[in-house]
């Protein structure tokens, strides 16, 4: 299914959502992986089939926490769309849960930089700023919790995330001072430029592409609906 | 030495409920070292200043190059005294104006007329606007990732843009002159103007000279297709030579924009030009709320009076030559591969092999903990308050922050 930019926000929405699963499974070996596919008439699917949301309806499950999905994609395969919702639930749990966990900010951080990854390689203005960098890599650290996750692309590829860094080599590097700090950032209660002139947060290496980065982050913070 | 940033720390704390970001633009701390250099800074004198913890810095961004003769010179601040006691801004300008035009017609060899507003961007945008009036072509050339402003056509930040605000700007490589030609036959008789640096000085990357021909290639390219030469004189200017950057790369340009040095600190840009543009200038519209200021304008006669009886421009390259000298061996010494790249009088610091730029902020912070001001983004100023002692200083101090660096990548 080739993709279309008025997709872009329902379809960066799934990829986050994609990315906090990969997170949980990380952690939870038995959760189900909710992989993404676009198709056809505005739908996506998580997890493969058996849950299915209209486009429209994907944004509404995550900025009001429910959504139906598609019902004849569940009756078609009940189990696995069943699965699909335990785990979609799991990690709502986790999100909206009190207080800080090094879980909940991977998953909630690495569902952020996907929206920023899915910016970067659809969004026509984001593509445009981020033309000149290939072959670099964003690491993204939470002091406390010895936490990383790495915003990369490689020659000819696409943005991807990752908990490793594929090449050994860190072009930028973004450091969370504390859990706090990276908690208010994915909720887009951080302010960059003040929170990095008090120390708040560090920011290292390569600075115009960290600075686009940031910009596009931003963007998509404002243009994407939020569980938190 | 690690110094306390406190007092520093609470006036940005108290500016980010005031200010959005607390402090913007090229001296925000995120595009410096925000925990190294001070946020603020409560007076400067020669090449030193102390910052609000009372932190001692020797000097080397010299207000990003706003201060020429160094802070707080006696000769340009009685100047300035002398005009504010009189006033600085009236209904009318005052006779500073011009006795400044005057001046700057005098020691600009091509320049017919001069006017004055406070920024460089003020009078970049303004010159392009007045080359198309003279031309009525649409088009402007600048170099890729050159600098000239904040205006619309040449902001190199993110937000608040549309796709027209650069429509009739086109760019091409610094010193690829081959792509300059293929870039003017792509629009025959729609470009009015070229707008360069002296140098390309653009920054987090090495400042790079003009080729050997590059500039007498450009005067022949602009010539024979009736394009308008703008020299963007407003980082660089005084600081080649006393009489504009184009004597030192030896061509002549048909306007300069100058500010940064042009009134040792105090806010003034100029655009000066030759006659055939002087009607075309008349009909562009120029104006802002304190730009007859008569105390900036009595400042930058005394500070291109003093650029030109004291060689300002020769004297401030030598102290850069010896500074990059000593500078080189200090890197030689320590076997690491940094150069200052661009002229010595404003040098770029590089380490080859650093396009991420982690080396060179290392560097710079551990610098910074010795009470140097190296930035490590963008180019150092020299001005011609260093003397032989304080640049003896600054590069002892960098040769062992070069020590430092060394020793702190072996582990």
């Amino acid at each position: 299914m080739s993709f279309s930019v008025q997709r872009l926000l329902p379809y960066a929405t799934a990829l986050a959502i994609e990315a906090s699963s990969s997170e949980f499974c990380s952690r939870n070996p038995n959760a189900k992986h909710l992989g993404v596919k676009l198709l056809p008439n505005q739908l996506i699917s998580l997890g493969g089939s058996g849950l299915c949301f209209k486009d429209k309806n994907l944004i509404k499950a995550v900025t009001s926490g429910f959504a139906f999905p598609q019902i004849f994609d569940f009756l078609a395969n009940p189990k696995n769309g069943y699965e699909s919702i335990v785990t979609l639930l799991r990690i709502q749990k986790i999100l909206t849960s009190k207080g800080d966990s090094a879980e909940k900010l991977a998953i909630g951080l690495r569902a952020g930089i996907a929206t920023t990854a899915a910016f970067a390689n659809y969004d026509p203005l984001s593509i445009e700023l981020l033309s000149d960098f290939e072959n670099v890599v964003i690491q993204f650290k939470v002091e406390e919790y010895d936490l990383s996750l790495f915003l990369y692309r490689l020659e000819g590829e696409l943005w991807k995330v990752n908990s490793l860094n594929p090449i050994e080599r860190t072009s930028a590097i973004l450091s969370f001072n504390s859990p706090l700090i990276a908690s208010q950032a994915i909720s887009g209660f951080f302010d960059h430029l003040t929170g990095i002139g008090l120390g708040h947060a560090s920011v290292s290496g390569n600075i115009p592409l960290l600075d686009k980065i940031g910009y596009i982050s931003r963007l998509v913070q404002r243009k994407l609906p939020s569980i938190l | 030495m690690s110094f306390s940033h406190k007092i520093s720390d609470e006036y940005f704390a108290r500016a980010a409920n005031v200010i959005p970001g607390g402090i913007y633009g090229h001296v925000a701390p995120v595009a410096g070292l925000p925990r190294h250099f001070p946020h603020y800074i409560r007076t400067a004198e020669g090449c030193r200043f102390e910052d609000v913890d009372g932190n001692q810095w020797l000097d080397f961004m010299c207000g990003f190059g706003t201060i020429l003769h160094g802070y707080l010179h006696p000769e340009i601040e009685s100047a300035a005294l002398a005009q504010r006691q009189l006033g600085a801004v009236f209904n009318q300008p005052s006779p500073v104006m011009v006795e400044l035009a005057e001046s700057l017609t005098q020691k600009v060899n091509f320049a017919d007329w001069a006017l004055f507003a406070k920024n460089g961007s003020d009078l970049t945008t303004w010159a392009v606007r007045v080359a198309r009036e003279y031309s009525g072509k649409p088009y402007v050339v600048k170099a890729r990732g050159a600098y000239h402003g904040v205006d619309a056509w040449c902001d190199p930040g993110l937000g608040g843009k549309i796709k027209e605000d650069k429509s009739k700007v086109l760019e091409f490589t610094w010193n690829d002159i081959d792509e300059l030609k293929r870039v003017f036959s792509s629009h025959r008789n729609q470009i009015s103007s070229i707008i360069l640096t002296p140098y390309h000085h653009a920054a987090f990357s090495p400042s790079v000279m003009p080729s050997e021909t590059f500039w007498a290639d450009v005067e022949t390219e602009c010539q024979s297709n009736n394009i308008i030469l703008i020299l963007d004189d407003v980082r660089v200017g005084g600081r080649l030579n006393d009489g504009g950057s184009h004597k030192y790369f030896d061509f002549t340009p048909d306007m300069a924009v100058y500010s940064k040095g042009l009134g040792n600190g105090y806010a003034i840009s100029a655009c000066v030009g030759k006659d055939f543009l002087k009607d075309a200038s008349k009909e562009v519209f120029l104006t802002g709320s304190c730009w007859n200021d008569a105390v900036a304008m009595a400042a930058a006669i005394k500070s291109l009076e003093i650029s030109h009886s004291e060689n300002v421009a020769e004297s401030i390259l030598a102290k850069g030559d010896y500074f990059v000298k000593g500078m080189a061996e200090k890197a030689s010494e320590n076997e690491l591969p940094f150069i200052l790249t661009g002229p010595t009088s404003m040098p770029y610091p590089w380490f080859e092999g650093d396009e991420n730029l982690f080396r060179i902020q290392k560097f710079c912070e551990i610098a910074a903990g010795k009470g140097l001001y190296f930035h490590p983004h963008h180019n150092w100023f020299i001005s011609n308050a260093h003397g032989q002692n304080d640049l003896d200083e600054a590069i002892e101090l960098a040769g062992e922050a070069m020590r430092d660096l060394v020793r702190l990548e072996s582990v």
